[in-house]
Formats: structure tokens, C-alpha cells, sequence
């Protein structure tokens, strides 16, 4: 009786194992500090546990000649059915891991990987981002709002210049603010690291005194010295990524919107239910839910003139659909 | 324009304060490479005192105490352990840099940023009559209590080095060892007591770097440390080359943090401008003053 008991118990266990599905996560970095970071993990573990398939997380901490390494080392274990990574410092090392284990699947979020058989790439529409950005910024600096002054001049500082800043960021996020109104002119400053608030608080001094009133910041760590400017001028940031709003209320009048954590939990269900499409690369935006505006914070509400809101609305809308093209 | 003069005294006192600590420690012969670890720790440290404390010379004392702290830790690891200096230098900036990683995550729960908007703030101090001078007046008045500090130390530097029989003992120790010695200075307490100081400066620049901002980020010291050693060497050991170099850097980077916004240049060429022309104007100098060091 008792073996017969076991024989279904360790028959039962075999068909389990054949079935689970496992994922691997590989973090470029280290989860904490990171909100992006945070939201790609909140949103696999989301999956995870709703889905009950297993999740493994490494941190590849903050030696990025490791990740590669890191990333094939996953890939020889054999263990996984999928390993997911993301951020734009990876599509060569997929790209390496995918042609040494052609049986294994990859998937890529935030970043753009060659096409292979076994990986699928995710990409955001951070164009659409910073137009929304873009639009908001000459809004702000159109208003008659206390910080907004007369000199049609609005600013964006950025952590580093690399290929998705110069091509589309930059070039988005001004071509929104010229839609509001053709004069209105954009400066650009450079960081040259995520981790200087030091840095970001002169530059952002430096913005400040050219005239503008409103600036656009996506410099990670560098960004807090760019609101601390702001809060000394009493001018505008917008920020990126998080809803950063409850940090300076007041001063950070609005943020764009990454949500990295609905990306990733939808490629992991997809996944899990076999409709990933390998082979294939993807690029997610406001259509998919993926970029987002602070719509609903409840500061926001109270410090943006209706007008305003209204107005982004309709360009969140029109971008939505597809009858603005961020970029020309 | 008074803002752009205004902004170059703020970018140069993290830089001149740790510059005039390895300054102490260049002439006593044993340099100290550690300043931007230094200078990382004492930034942690005195966010995370003001935090707890709200009072900011708290803070300072903290951050200046947790960098002598270590810089004295150094000396004994080099004068009594033989160590290397640089390798001793080098291990400070590693410590620093993981260890305020370590205790962000721990005492703040996140190894990123740590942002206080409600923390005290150093005001801005604006010297009475002097900032009523038109034209100068802006210029010379009107920074934090740390600016004016950072200058004063420079004057400070210069008298003890060039005034006082430490300075010359110091200076002594540094040009030739055994003749010191012969003559009865102790190159092992004056070494020590110049690693101390270069702690102390230290510690200052990275208080100057981090309350002002009222922040700490992993890492926020991006540089300054090795830029301070670069003045130390530029200004030929001299606390008036040093304060030179420090205030070329200064205005140099405001320069290029004026001309990126708007300059239809390649932001990347901007930012090696204040390396540029530090360099350039030091090699100048030293063209035209002959002597050096």
C-alpha cells in the first residue's frame, strides 16, 4: 500500500518536473538603488508567483565586464527554460550566448538584440517618453505658471550621451517641445555619469541661468543635484522612469513613465504560456501601456492648470494612436 | 555672467580642500593617493550625521573625524607596517567606495541614492559692505560657509608651511629623509601628522561635496579625489600652485558646463575641456616662472 503510495507520489513529482517551467533572470547590476531595476524584478516576480513557475535572480553586480560571463555561465547550467536580461549594454553578450547555446531561449528587455532563432528582444518607445516630456516642457514654459519664464527655453539633462539619447531621446523630447511652439529652443548638457549630483546640480545652475525654466532629466543618481537646483531657483524638473513627483512636489511638476514592471511580466507570461515569439524583436510604448505619464498623481492634479492636462491628454492620445510620430 | 563667475568658486572647493590635504602629504614624501576614498567616506558620513542630528557642524565633525580616522589608519599600515603607500592609497579608495555602498544599503535601504529634502541647509553667506562693491561685489561675496572655509585653509596652508618650524621640518622630511633625521626630526610623527592632515582636508572637501547637496550617491565623488591629486602635482607643491590649479579647474569646468547647454559641440569634446585647459595654463605657468619645483 505505502509503495504504491510512493509510485504515484514519485510519478506525480516526474510529470511536475517535466512540466515546471523556469526562468532565470540575470540582473546587469544590482536590484537595490535602481528603480528601474526594481520594477523589471517586481514585475517577473509578479509573473512568478501567479503563474508558479520557478524564478532565479542573480545580481551581476556593478562590474559590467561580468555579465557576459555571468549570462553564458547561466546558459551552460542547461537548467532554464528561458533567461531573461535587459538594459542596452547586453545585446552583443545575448547575441554571444545565443550562437554558443542554440538550444537555450533568451529574452531581451530594453535593448535590441540581431535577430536569432532562440532569442526574443524587447525594446521601449522612449521616444514616445520624452515627447510627452518634450510637450509638457513647452507647455510649462508657455504658462504663466510662478517658475515659467518669458524665454522660450527649456532644458534636458542627460546621464551620458549613448546611441538611444542622441537618436531618439534628444530628438524626441525637442521636437515635442517645438510642436507646442516652433521657437522654443532646447539645451543640452551631459553628465558623464549616473552616480554626480554635483555635476547635475551645476549644469542644471548653468540651464537655470541660460533661461530655462523647465528641464528634463535622465541622469539617474547625477539628476537629484538638477531638483535641489530647481528647489533653490524655484523652477521645474520633469522627470523619467518612476513617478518621482513625492521627492520635490512642487518642483518635479511631472514624470514619463517607464513601466518596465508590465513589460517584464508580460514577456515572462507570454512565455510561460509558449507565445513568446523567438526570433522576433518587439518595441513597446503608450499603445502597449508600457510608457505612462503621472496622470494621476495627485499633485500633479492640483499644481497643473487644467488647460494643460487636458492638452497632454490629447497628445497622449494622438501618440497612442499613432497620429503623431515622435520622431520625424 | 554673475552667476557663471558665481559658479566657479562652488565647483572648485571639494577639489582645493582635498588638494591642500595631499598637498601635506606630497611634501612629507609620502603621497597619499587615497584622498577620493577619503573624501566619499566623509561625504557618507556627514549626510548621515546631519540626518540624525540636524546640525551641520556635527556633520562636518563626523565627516572630517571618520576621514582622519581612516587617513591615520593608513599611516599606521605604511610608517609601522612597511606597507606600500600606493597600494595602501589604492585599498582606501576600494574600502571607501564598497564600504559607504555597504552601509547606504543597511542604514538607508538602498544602494543608490540617499536624498534628505528636510536636512539643514549651509546658507549663503554674504560678506556685509564687500558685496555692495559694484562689479566685485558679486564675485566676492555671496558663497557657503565652506567656500570661504576652503580659501582660508589655503592661507592657512601656505603661513604653516612657509611660517612655522612644522612646516619647515615637514618640508625637510619630505626633501631628504636621513638629513632630517640627522638633524632630530622625527620623519615618522611628521608623516603621520601630514596623512592626518590630508584626512582632515579631506574629510572637508567631501562635506563640501555632499551637504550643499544634501544627498549622497554611491560613487558621487566621480573623480575629484584624483583631480585634487593632479593640482597637488600641477602646482608644483605649493599651496598657492595649488589653490591656482584648483581655481583653473573651477573655472574651467564652468565653462564647459556654460558652453555644453548651448554650444553646437559634441557635449563628449565639452566635457574634457576643464582637463584641457588645466593642463594647458599649468604647462604656461611653469614655462614662465622657470624655477618649479
Amino acid at each position: 500500500m505505502t509503495k504504491r503510495r510512493m509510485a504515484i507520489v514519485v510519478a506525480l513529482i516526474s510529470i511536475v518536473s517535466c512540466f515546471s517551467f523556469s526562468v532565470a533572470l540575470m540582473v546587469t547590476g544590482e536590484i537595490g538603488g535602481n528603480p528601474i531595476y526594481e520594477m523589471m524584478v517586481s514585475g517577473a516576480e509578479s509573473a512568478s508567483a501567479e503563474l508558479g513557475f520557478e524564478l532565479k535572480t542573480v545580481e551581476g553586480g556593478y562590474n559590467s565586464a561580468k555579465w557576459e560571463s555571468n549570462l553564458i555561465a547561466l546558459a551552460a547550467t542547461g537548467k532554464y527554460d528561458l533567461i531573461v536580461t535587459f538594459t542596452e549594454g547586453m545585446p552583443k553578450s545575448v547575441e554571444k550566448a545565443a550562437d554558443m547555446f542554440p538550444r537555450q531561449k533568451f529574452a531581451l528587455i530594453d535593448g535590441i538584440a540581431a535577430i536569432k532563432p532562440n532569442v526574443y528582444s524587447l525594446g521601449f518607445k522612449d521616444e514616445e517618453m520624452c515627447y510627452l516630456a518634450g510637450y509638457f516642457a513647452g507647455l510649462i514654459t508657455l504658462s504663466d505658471l510662478p517658475g515659467a519664464n518669458p524665454n522660450l527655453t527649456v532644458g534636458l539633462i542627460g546621464g551620458d550621451t549613448y546611441p538611444a539619447m542622441t537618436d531618439r531621446m534628444k530628438p524626441a523630447f525637442t521636437k515635442g517641445a517645438r510642436a507646442v511652439h516652433p521657437d522654443i529652443d532646447v539645451l543640452f548638457s551631459v553628465v558623464g555619469s549616473w552616480s554626480d549630483p554635483k555635476k547635475g546640480k551645476d549644469l542644471a545652475q548653468a540651464q537655470y541661468a541660460q533661461g530655462a525654466d523647465i528641464i528634463l532629466t535622465i541622469a539617474g543618481g547625477s539628476g537629484v543635484g538638477a531638483i535641489q537646483e530647481a528647489l533653490r531657483l524655484n523652477k521645474y524638473i520633469i522627470g523619467v522612469d518612476s513617478n518621482t513627483i513625492p521627492l520635490a512636489p512642487g518642483t518635479i511638476l511631472a514624470c514619463a513613465l517607464k513601466r518596465a514592471d508590465l513589460a517584464m511580466n508580460d514577456v515572462m507570461r507570454r512565455a510561460f504560456s509558449s507565445a513568446l515569439p523567438y526570433g522576433a524583436t518587439e518595441r513597446h510604448g503608450i499603445a502597449e501601456g508600457v510608457i505612462g505619464f503621472t496622470f494621476d498623481d495627485p499633485t500633479y492634479l492640483e499644481t497643473i492648470p487644467e488647460p494643460i492636462r487636458k492638452q497632454m491628454l490629447e497628445v497622449f492620445d494622438a501618440l497612442k494612436n499613432g497620429v503623431i510620430d515622435p520622431l520625424s | 555672467m554673475d552667476t557663471f563667475i558665481n559658479s566657479i568658486v562652488p565647483m572648485m572647493t571639494p577639489v582645493l580642500f582635498a588638494a591642500l590635504g595631499g598637498l601635506f602629504t606630497h611634501l612629507s614624501g609620502l603621497l597619499n593617493i587615497g584622498l577620493e576614498g577619503l573624501m566619499l567616506l566623509s561625504a557618507f558620513f556627514s549626510i548621515y550625521v546631519a540626518h540624525l542630528t540636524h546640525n551641520l557642524f556635527f556633520a562636518v565633525l563626523a565627516g572630517i573625524g571618520i576621514s582622519m580616522l581612516l587617513a591615520v589608519f593608513a599611516g599606521f599600515l605604511s610608517l609601522n607596517l612597511r606597507a606600500n603607500i600606493f597600494v595602501v592609497g589604492l585599498g582606501v579608495n576600494l574600502f571607501a567606495n564598497g564600504f559607504t555602498v555597504m552601509l547606504s544599503s543597511l542604514l538607508f535601504s538602498t544602494k543608490g541614492t540617499v536624498f534628505f529634502q528636510n536636512l539643514p541647509k549651509l546658507s549663503y553667506i554674504e560678506i556685509p559692505l564687500v558685496h555692495r562693491i559694484p562689479y566685485l561685489g558679486p564675485i566676492l561675496s555671496g558663497y557657503g560657509a565652506l567656500d570661504y572655509l576652503a580659501i582660508g585653509a589655503a592661507v592657512l596652508c601656505a603661513i604653516i608651511l612657509y611660517k612655522t618650524p612644522y612646516g619647515y621640518h615637514l618640508r625637510a622630511v619630505g626633501r631628504d629623509e636621513k638629513a632630517a633625521q640627522n638633524a632630530g626630526i622625527s620623519v615618522y610623527w611628521h608623516r603621520l601628522y601630514a596623512l592626518a592632515l590630508s584626512g582632515l582636508f579631506a574629510g572637508l572637501g567631501g562635506c563640501a561635496l555632499a551637504l550643499p547637496l544634501q544627498t549622497f550617491v554611491g560613487g558621487m565623488t566621480n573623480g575629484r579625489g584624483w583631480i585634487a591629486l593632479v593640482a597637488v602635482i600641477l602646482g608644483g607643491g605649493k599651496p598657492s600652485g595649488v589653490f591656482i590649479a584648483s581655481l583653473i579647474f573651477g573655472a574651467a569646468s564652468a565653462l564647459s558646463n556654460w558652453l555644453q547647454a548651448s554650444a553646437p559641440m559634441s557635449p563628449k569634446l565639452m566635457m574634457t575641456l576643464p582637463f584641457l585647459i588645466t593642463l594647458l595654463f599649468m604647462i604656461v605657468k611653469k614655462n614662465n616662472t622657470e624655477e618649479g619645483v
